[in-house]
């Protein structure tokens, strides 16, 4: 059996969680499945659940001069209908799962959940987002580079919480964004394309290929300068690591983001560069 | 009220408002909650099973539990009601572990040790299995003609593959069995009451006073629950009786996805040879994966050969199909019945010989339709008229408003499919086996109440059947009743597939109509009994497959629409023209949802719906990994008839519900291939085949 505790304020959530492991549960989108066992039974969780899904304060958005700041349990519908986040952001949040489960699921439960399929990651890499974890006595702030470690692990330690996260204002001035699935709703990606670009910058991240983001600095800047489209092409494909599933094929997930790469260099004409 | 009125629904307001009682939903005093005990692996002999020893309230319910005998009666009685030595599929039930704490059951069952002996070699593949005589299950040959004989200018001959579909209704598997006063009662979500009972009988050795089935609400089924239940009834029968108490079997989703039947994967060969632009023979070939027991896969089988020349009239033809044992799960029943499979490959075959000859995809099928008069592929006579040309004219002017204003544009592409389906049982077999008898009973109140034993599974059939009854008497249809199918109140009018219940249930119930109609305005009660009578126009020899196969055929033309993305394959299917011949349609909103359903079901077996066994186990039995079509994904669907009454249906009506799934895929596949350039010889056609199919060409050329 496993012990369920409602704290009513964010300190007395980081008070239980300092004295013991918890699984913080919000929307319980994905954790309430996995917990799934003969219906009628007592769900199958692995230890002990912290409900937090009503903690008010964790449910903000608001926009300083340097980034947006979303609490971690803005759900997904809140932030695709937000009025001040980015289109390149909200168009990926909107794409995720059915209008129902996005009225539940929070941003910081996609994000701890570190799933290689997780959507909201290639926007966050894209913009160099940063995670705000707090426990009972300390606040650190860390790039979701070194939040994510690898599919399905975090850097989180049992006793922090994730609280915010911080999405760095870039320049957009166009944005693409792809995602294959199975069916045109209610899926999980097979792959996924998100690439922003302006006057003197473009970013590119592929998501669900390899077990964590594609984003690569370097292969941004050679596009910026107008290296040829083949060496661009080759420095991506020299990052990708998918395989079979039984959702997709290898060859069909490297083939889409190539071609997508592909095309979204030829459009934009980024033959002659940007710089 | 007459035919030609648009009623609401009878059950619809129930339903959505959540008032209709599914068997989940029901709770009676004492209930115990039963989990099943599954093989782990497929081909296995069990050696022992260490049952730690059982914690009051819990109960193990075996093979040595069952009263008679240990089989479960699905035309043969090969697959027993808990498997005690041989295992031949993986999840093959093994016992019912029975409690009132499903936690208990649970913590109990993780103590449950089985000893199983691997000592054979499980087959998974089709082709594999199929080169093992002893795996062949049955086997039939369909000749006509001289293949010997013809002259040709070429031969095409192409292999096909088609995947498991899973029915996926709403409503999961469930049963509850109950014990009183020296009755079992088996109550459950089911599409035939009669086939539960024949198996109780079967089991227990009892006559039907001590036996009765009785349907609950049933949340959809599309075959799914024509064969399937009669396992579940058996388990619950027999735990019932042992124990006493009623005791509930629910099925979670993934072991029902997992572990229920579904449409049987097939490879179908089709060789066809050509002079003049005239298909002059044709040879086919049908392998059906079984799984672990027959079931109902002959019947499949037979359905599949029978309907494998489709709308076209060919004169020489040798066609052969077989059941192949596997040890994947065991395949059955689901809307189409083995003519998704063979009419898939048949009309995409027909497709690539108009390719081959330069020649309109509808426009080569319509130099071979079929007439009025012609021999059948079974060397018995069409009897009725067939409007093919009307069906295919008008789908071809209904999306021609469309194709007129797009220029032909690579990545968009159409494709046409025309098939038919023949309605009721295969051959004699409403008159030979089903034999069905319908009461139709005036109450003293002035109600007319209909006792069929044909259930109302989320088609229409309560509503169906009520409007035939109501526009015969000429009364208002809120003076009709329908009774819940319970075997202890209604006759055995058979079960509720093979589209049946409206053309041949209804039929019986407005020829009742016609007997009750002078004793209306008489006091007191009067039933009219109808039974099945065979027209004179069926002769048919079961041993040989020779005569008419089907009482009637329904027909449908298809033009379908599609979309292919360059960059990443995705394909979207934009539109879906199907004109149809149902006889006339006994509530033409009710035939325009079957219509709707059948594409979007179609439409998923021909797009997305990937399932495939590995060790034996569906690798996809879930929701997030066995896509069906979302709303996003469901094209604008034009739906047109060609009114062609049949004359010993109801009003007309002949077939509708199974019809309108077969040409879906075909429809669609050949519109990918239009769209693409290339030939697909399986389904789903999903982004990752397409992507290979361009791949493949890309590096051979």
């Amino acid at each position: 059996m496993f012990e369920t505790i409602m704290p009513s304020t964010l300190d007395e959530a980081l008070e239980y969680m300092h004295k013991k492991t918890y699984s913080p549960l919000a929307g319980g989108t994905d954790l309430m499945i996995r917990a799934r066992n003969w219906q009628g039974s007592t769900r199958h969780f692995k230890g002990d659940v912290l409900l937090i899904s009503h903690l008010d304060s964790l449910k903000r958005i608001w926009v300083d001069e340097e980034a947006y700041h979303m609490g971690a349990l803005v759900t997904q519908a809140q932030a695709a209908s937000s009025k001040v986040l980015p289109n390149y952001f909200k168009a990926v949040v909107s794409q995720m799962a059915t209008p129902a489960i996005r009225n539940a699921a929070t941003l910081g439960g996609n994000i701890v959940n570190a799933a290689s399929v997780a959507d909201l990651l290639p926007p966050l890499y894209l913009a160099d987002a940063r995670l705000v974890l707090r426990s009972l006595n300390e606040t650190r702030e860390i790039s979701i580079q070194e939040f994510i470690v690898k599919k399905y692990t975090t850097s989180r330690r049992p006793d922090e919480l994730l609280t915010e996260i911080i999405l760095p204002k870039i320049k957009c001035d166009t944005f693409v964004y792809e995602k294959m699935g199975q069916r045109r709703a209610s899926i999980l990606s097979k792959v996924s394309f998100l690439a922003v670009r302006t006057q003197t910058d473009v970013r590119v991240a592929i998501g669900a290929l390899n077990d964590t983001v594609i984003r690569s600095r370097a292969m941004e800047h050679k596009i910026a300068k107008g290296v040829p489209f083949d060496e661009i092409i080759q420095g991506y494909e020299a990052l990708y690591e998918s395989h079979d599933d039984k959702r997709s094929t290898k060859s069909y997930k490297e083939t889409v983001a190539t071609n997508l790469l592909k095309n979204w260099l030829e459009v934009n004409h980024f033959e002659k560069g940007i710089d | 009220m007459k035919i030609t009125d648009s009623v609401e629904r009878i059950d619809s307001r129930a339903k959505i408002r959540g008032m209709a009682k599914y068997i989940e939903d029901k709770v009676y005093p004492e209930m115990l909650y039963a989990k099943t005990l599954r093989s782990d692996h497929a081909r296995a002999r069990i050696n022992q099973i260490k049952y730690p020893e059982c914690p009051q309230g819990i109960y193990v319910i075996d093979s040595k539990d069952v009263i008679l005998n240990n089989e479960v009666s699905m035309i043969d009685t090969a697959m027993p009601v808990f498997s005690n030595e041989t295992i031949y599929y993986a999840g093959e039930p093994i016992a019912l572990i029975v409690g009132s704490d499903k936690d208990a059951v649970l913590r109990y069952m993780e103590g449950i040790e089985i000893d199983y002996i691997l000592e054979e070699d499980p087959f998974f593949d089709l082709d594999t299995a199929s080169k093992v005589p002893s795996n062949i299950l049955t086997a039939h040959t369909i000749e006509k003609g001289n293949l010997n004989t013809i002259e040709y200018d070429f031969v095409l001959e192409e292999t096909f593959r088609t995947p498991y579909q899973e029915q996926l209704y709403m409503e999961k598997q469930g049963m509850i069995g109950r014990f009183e006063e020296g009755v079992i009662i088996v109550e459950g979500s089911m599409q035939c009451p009669y086939y539960i009972l024949n198996a109780l009988k079967h089991m227990t050795g009892w006559n039907e006073d001590r036996l009765r089935v009785i349907q609950a609400t049933t949340g959809g089924a599309f075959g799914g629950k024509e064969e399937y239940p009669s396992l579940l009834a058996c388990q619950v029968a027999t735990a019932a009786y042992k124990l006493k108490k009623p005791v509930q079997l629910i099925l979670d989703r993934r072991e029902d996805i997992a572990f229920s039947t579904k449409r049987h994967p097939a490879r179908i060969y089709v060789k066809s040879y050509v002079k003049n632009q005239k298909i002059q023979g044709m040879e086919m070939e049908i392998l059906l994966d079984a799984g672990g027991y027959l079931g109902l896969s002959d019947v499949v089988l037979q359905r599949a050969l029978l309907t494998m020349t489709g709308a076209y009239k060919v004169d020489h033809l040798r066609i052969e199909g077989k059941t192949v044992r596997t040890n994947n799960v065991f395949t059955g029943a689901f809307r189409g019945f083995g003519a998704p499979q063979s009419l898939y490959a048949l009309e995409l075959h027909m497709t690539h010989l108009a390719n081959r000859l330069n020649l309109d995809p509808m426009t080569f099928r319509e130099n071979h339709f079929v007439v009025e008069g012609d021999p059948t592929s079974t060397e018995g006579i069409f009897h009725e008229h067939i409007p093919l040309h009307e069906l295919s004219d008008k789908c071809r002017k209904l999306a021609e408003a469309n194709m007129a204003s797009e220029k032909k544009q690579k990545w968009v592409g159409y494709g046409v499919a025309v098939v038919p389906h023949g309605g009721g049982f295969t051959g004699d077999g409403e008159a030979a086996h089903i034999k069905a008898v319908v009461h139709l009973r005036k109450e003293a109140d002035g109600m007319v109440t209909i006792l069929v034993s044909n259930v109302e599974m989320g088609q229409g059939a309560i509503t169906a059947l009520s409007k035939i009854v109501a526009s015969a008497l000429e009364i208002p249809i809120s003076r009709v009743k329908y009774e819940i199918p319970d075997t202890s109140k209604v006759p055995d009018s058979g079960p509720t597939v093979a589209s049946r219940t409206t053309m041949v249930v209804g039929a019986l119930l407005y020829r009742a109509a016609l007997d009750l109609k002078p004793h209306l305005q008489e006091l007191g009660t009067y039933t009219a009994v109808e039974s099945y009578k065979k027209p004179d126009y069926v002769v048919w020899d079961q041993e040989t497959f020779k005569g008419n196969a089907y009482l009637a055929y329904s027909w449908v033309a298809l033009i379908a629409r599609v979309e292919v993305n360059p960059l990443t394959y995705e394909v979207k299917c934009t539109h879906i023209w199907s004109c149809y011949d149902v006889g006339r349609p006994i509530d033409e909103q009710m035939s325009e949802g079957q219509a709707h359903g059948g594409m979007i079901q179609g439409l998923g077996y021909a797009l997305m719906e990937h399932m495939t066994s590995k060790g034996g186990f569906i690798e996809q039995f879930a929701f997030s990994s066995y896509p069906i079509p979302t709303p996003m994904d469901i094209p604008e669907m034009t739906v047109e008839w060609v009114i062609n009454p049949y004359e010993d249906g109801p009003f007309g009506a002949k077939a509708v519900g199974e019809l309108t799934l077969v040409g879906v895929a075909p429809a669609i596949s050949a519109a990918i291939e239009d769209a693409i350039g290339h030939e697909t010889f399986t389904i789903p056609v999903t982004p990752e085949i397409i992507e290979r199919t361009l791949s493949v060409w890309k590096n051979s050329n």
